[in-house]
């Protein structure tokens, strides 16, 4: 009888721990939609107002230098301004998302004229760069999950970082890829390489975020490069002034506030 | 020769397998041989005009396009209009066509909504009249579509295929082709451009070679036979040429040297060229046979009796062709090295292999080659009466020539034109003609201003030259950054057509590029460098002669100059630029490269002849020959091209050869006799002989090549069997009168002398 009190608490305690050690192991190997969660999450804000320079440097080595500030409110209001070079100061594209639908407009201070652009132009370079409208959403932080359905693929270590690796297929048409491969790192959940697949499969675009800060609880990446691998050329956004979570009001995601620099 | 005699007849096994087994080894490679046929090929690769033209060619791309024209009674109707989108796409997935343009694709910078977009000018293909009526007026009010992209009479359009610049466009031209003749009916199709007509230049020159070699070789083997009426008296001649021929093709492709335009008669003129030494050789045995040698000392008599005269007919024809490589134009100097190489293996086959395959044979059962025929004995019997008794009348006919021609020469003109290279009535010419007259112009020349676009001035400066451009007659649609502009601020301004102006601020040009940058990337970096430096202003030309079109560049030249001054860097290239320069290299050239072949060929035979005075009556009948081309070509309005420019060095080379053999035979004969009169005559009677078959086999091959298909090839076979006719003439006739001449002078002088 004793014998047998024993051998019941073992195997209790046997299961006890298995079933401990099962959900521990379950924790660890998190879905692909997960992950994006958790990257989604870590880089959520309400609203945020960057200073970034852009410099496009095409397949010659030419280049060409801009600073520009991004202003984005909620998931649905964005506003893009020309600092430098001079000749395009207060040139400013505002984009707005009502009813479902993606609204564009820009602002060209030397005819003094507000245009409507195409919504189209959304898989179109933005500001003449190597990245699409779409892709410079992502720069930002926003949501990975509205736009792509992802997988985890594997383990796979960046520079010394043990990363996850991340399969996403766009889930809307206005996305002109046909699959995106991402490296999280573990530790922290940031994005740190990005590859990009035109519709024939081939590599298009890879972008690198190095550099991580953190900013108002935020981690930022202080240089984020895209390199178009078709065309040789690419584009390095560096970060001047980060705020997250700020007061924006509404009235200058308007295009009269356009008008006014 | 001696010596050469004895190591053909010691190692005559030895030499047939080596030249069978070399010939097996070139056979294999000649089967490997490139046809080019592109303008571009006809240049120096570090040509300053060539640099320049590849320097735009990388920075913009879109100089090589392929310009399909549908014509039909109605373009803008649903069925058609569906065609060119299914073609457009076709044609788009073909790889190494990296645009396709045309009216179901051409964008548009329109405004909407009270804003801009660039959009495709139509989006969706009408399905009823109203649509189309819609699209035609649309049309109507867009000048940068009328007579670019579609004839106001809506009759005809263009589908513009963009190729890249590589190795080979022909292959890609082959596929849009075919691709396109899918679609004909009842709309017809045209096809043109430069890449085209270089694709079609080389299917012709592929036919050309088809076809000549039957015939030069079929002509050859009637002419053989009628000299030898024997099997060997045939096949071996055929073989040494066609040995020269393999090896000669061969050796260019293992150099990686390409069959051009010009070299696409290379073996016809090295079969008709080769034959004449082998005869000699051939027909020596046969008369050293006849005189009741056996084989074996037939053969080594062979050898040195003929052997030198043979070695000196060919080395002149070698400098003839050598002389060619002075020319700048790199097709020509290729062509240069190909002929005089040719010429050497036919020479040595002749002298070596030639006579190591006669000992391997048993002796002929007839050997006719020797005896004498009455018609031509008959013939030389009043060449020789012509000297002696109408030798003023000759000398008259001579001035009077070299008056007729030197009148003439002034008016000579080149043209190189690369349309000149297809017949009247052939495809590519039709269509070129087609696309001329509707679209104004198949041929892009192209303006690089440098400067800062976003300088007002600058940008004002190309609008007035632009707009100016417009006048200028047979240069048509400018295309620039000035024409995105002008649509820019039209769609900016509600699409009023009168808004179709340009920026004028910096601040306003650089805000326009960056919303083109923005809308279209690609369409902006076709017109503009990426560091604004660089703007391309791009036009179309018709084609014309090379002359007008010199004229026509000089035009664009000066109205470059009015608009842009010194103040900035402006510089024009294109197809029609490259073709300038081909004209005047051809030009450049044929003054190098006569001057040298006669300077050359008078130092040879002075040098042989041991006299510069005897060196220069050789010389003279050649010179004479020369003229004479010349005024023949200014009397029948024949210009200087690619082909006709090499006619002067080829007479020389060839041509000199009679005269050389009469006069020798004439210095030996009065060696052996006093009588210099007599001397002569056995000179005309002998080798008289000799030279008429030698004349007529060449004369033979070079007439094959009229039936050409390329124009300038044509006159050039016509013409150099026209000059090797008066150059054989002039050693037969005109030489022996000169000699007569100075002979009745100096009897003259002497009577006098014993008078006095």
């Amino acid at each position: 009888m004793r014998k047998t009190k024993t051998f019941i608490s073992v195997l209790i305690l046997s299961i006890l721990l298995l079933t401990v050690f099962f959900s521990v192991s379950v924790m660890a190997k998190m879905t692909g939609e997960e992950v994006l969660d958790k990257v989604d999450e870590e880089m959520d804000s309400d609203s945020r107002d960057f200073i970034l320079d852009m410099t496009i440097v095409n397949k010659n080595g030419q280049k060409r230098d801009r600073k520009i500030t991004i202003k984005t409110k909620g998931e649905n209001k964005g506003l893009v301004k020309f600092l430098e070079p001079g000749d395009v100061k207060n040139t400013a594209l505002l984009t707005r998302e009502e009813n479902g639908e993606e609204n564009m407009w820009l602002y060209l201070p030397s005819i003094g004229n507000v245009n409507k652009i195409a919504s189209h132009s959304k898989s179109g370079n933005f500001m003449g760069t190597d990245f699409t409208y779409n892709d410079i959403d992502m720069v930002g932080g926003s949501n990975y999950k509205k736009d792509y359905e992802s997988e985890l693929i594997g383990e796979e270590k960046i520079n010394g970082d043990l990363c996850y690796k991340l399969s996403a297929v766009p889930t809307k048409d206005s996305i002109n890829y046909s699959e995106m491969k991402m490296w999280v790192r573990k530790d922290d959940f940031m994005p740190l390489k990005l590859k990009f697949y035109d519709k024939d499969g081939k590599l298009h675009k890879i972008m690198t975020n190095k550099n991580y800060r953190n900013i108002d609880s935020h981690l930022t990446p202080e240089t984020i490069i895209m390199k178009d691998e078709q065309k040789g050329s690419k584009t390095i956004l560096e970060l001047e002034e980060v705020q997250y979570n700020i007061e924006l009001a509404n009235r200058i995601f308007t295009t009269r506030y356009l008008t006014r620099n | 020769m001696d010596k050469l005699a004895k190591f053909v007849k010691k190692y005559s096994t030895f030499i047939i397998i080596f030249v069978l087994l070399i010939t097996v080894v070139m056979g294999y490679f000649a089967l490997q041989i490139n046809i080019e046929a592109g303008i571009k090929d006809m240049l120096p690769e570090n040509n300053k005009v060539v640099t320049k033209y590849d320097e735009v060619q990388d920075t913009f791309g879109g100089m090589a396009f392929a310009a399909i024209m549908i014509e039909d009674e109605e373009i803008i109707d649903t069925s058609t209009l569906k065609k060119i989108e299914r073609m457009s796409s076709e044609l788009k997935n073909i790889e190494g066509v990296k645009e396709v343009k045309s009216l179901t694709n051409i964008d548009k910078i329109e405004s909407s909504a009270g804003g801009i977009e660039v959009n495709q000018f139509i989006k969706e293909i009408p399905n009823n009249k109203e649509e189309v009526q819609k699209i035609k007026d649309e049309l109507l009010s867009r000048d940068q579509y009328l007579g670019k992209i579609v004839t106001k009479d809506f009759k005809s359009t263009m589908v513009l295929a963009e190729i890249e610049d590589r190795d080979k466009p022909e292959k890609i031209v082959n596929k849009i082709q075919k691709s396109v003749k899918n679609y004909k009916g009842p709309e017809k199709i045209y096809i043109t451009g430069s890449p085209v007509m270089v694709a079609d230049a080389t299917d012709y020159m592929k036919n050309d070679l088809k076809k000549l070699l039957p015939f030069v070789i079929a002509a050859m083997v009637v002419i053989l036979y009628l000299s030898f009426r024997s099997l060997r008296g045939v096949l071996l001649p055929i073989s040494t040429v066609l040995i020269s021929v393999i090896w000669t093709v061969g050796l260019q492709a293992i150099i990686g040297k390409p069959l051009s335009l010009v070299s696409t008669v290379l073996p016809v003129l090295l079969i008709s060229v080769g034959t004449a030494y082998v005869i000699h050789i051939v027909a020596r045995y046969y008369e050293e046979l006849k005189n009741g040698y056996d084989v074996e000392l037939a053969i080594e008599n062979s050898i040195k009796k003929v052997g030198l005269s043979v070695i000196m007919a060919g080395g002149t024809t070698m400098i003839g062709f050598a002389s060619l490589f002075f020319s700048d134009l790199v097709i020509i100097k290729d062509f240069a090295l190909g002929t005089a190489f040719g010429v050497g293996v036919a020479l040595l086959t002749s002298i070596i292999f030639i006579p190591a395959v006669l000992y391997k044979l048993k002796t002929p059962k007839h050997f006719k080659a020797a005896e004498k025929r009455a018609f031509s004995t008959n013939f030389f019997k009043g060449i020789n009466k012509i000297v002696r008794y109408r030798r003023k009348g000759i000398i008259i006919i001579v001035l009077l020539i070299i008056a007729l021609a030197s009148w003439v020469l002034p008016k000579l003109e080149p043209n190189t034109n690369y349309i000149g290279y297809f017949k009247k009535n052939s495809p590519t010419r039709i269509a070129t003609e087609k696309v001329d007259n509707a679209f104004g112009g198949s041929q892009s020349l192209n303006v690089v201003v440098n400067g800062n676009i976003k300088n007002p001035d600058l940008l004002k400066r190309m609008r007035d030259f632009q707009d100016e451009i417009e006048n200028v007659k047979a240069v048509n649609n400018p295309m620039s950054l000035v024409t995105l502009f002008r649509q820019e601020n039209r769609a900016l301004n509600n699409d009023k057509p009168e808004e179709e102006i340009i920026p004028t601020t910096q601040n306003q040009i650089a805000q326009y590029l960056l919303l083109l940058e923005m809308s279209d990337k690609e369409l902006l970096e076709s017109y503009l460098t990426f560091d604004y430096n660089k703007s391309l202003i791009q036009m179309n030309m018709k084609t014309m002669s090379s002359v007008k079109q010199k004229e026509k560049v000089a035009e664009i030249r000066s109205l470059i100059d009015k608009h842009f001054g010194d103040k900035y860097k402006v510089e024009l290239t294109g197809i029609p630029e490259l073709g300038n320069e081909v004209t005047d290299l051809v030009v450049s050239g044929q003054i190098k490269s006569l001057i040298s072949a006669i300077l050359f060929t008078f130092v040879i035979t002075s040098l042989l002849l041991k006299s510069m005075k005897k060196g220069f009556f050789c010389a003279l009948p050649i010179a004479l020959t020369v003229l004479i081309n010349f005024g023949l070509m200014g009397w029948l309005g024949i210009s200087l091209d690619i082909a006709t420019v090499m006619i002067a060095s080829i007479a020389v080379g060839i041509g000199v050869d009679y005269s050389i053999h009469i006069f020798t035979r004439y210095l030996e004969e009065k060696e052996k006799q006093e009588n210099e009169v007599l001397s002569l005559e056995k000179a005309i009677f002998t080798v008289g002989r000799a030279n008429l078959y030698n004349a007529i086999a060449v004369i033979a091959g070079f007439s094959i090549i009229l039936l050409s298909s390329f124009p300038p090839l044509k006159t050039f076979g016509g013409l150099t069997a026209i000059t090797m006719v008066i150059s054989f003439v002039g050693a037969l006739i005109i030489l022996p009168s000169l000699i007569m001449s100075t002979i009745k002078i100096k009897n003259g002088n002497l009577n006098k002398n014993n008078k006095n």
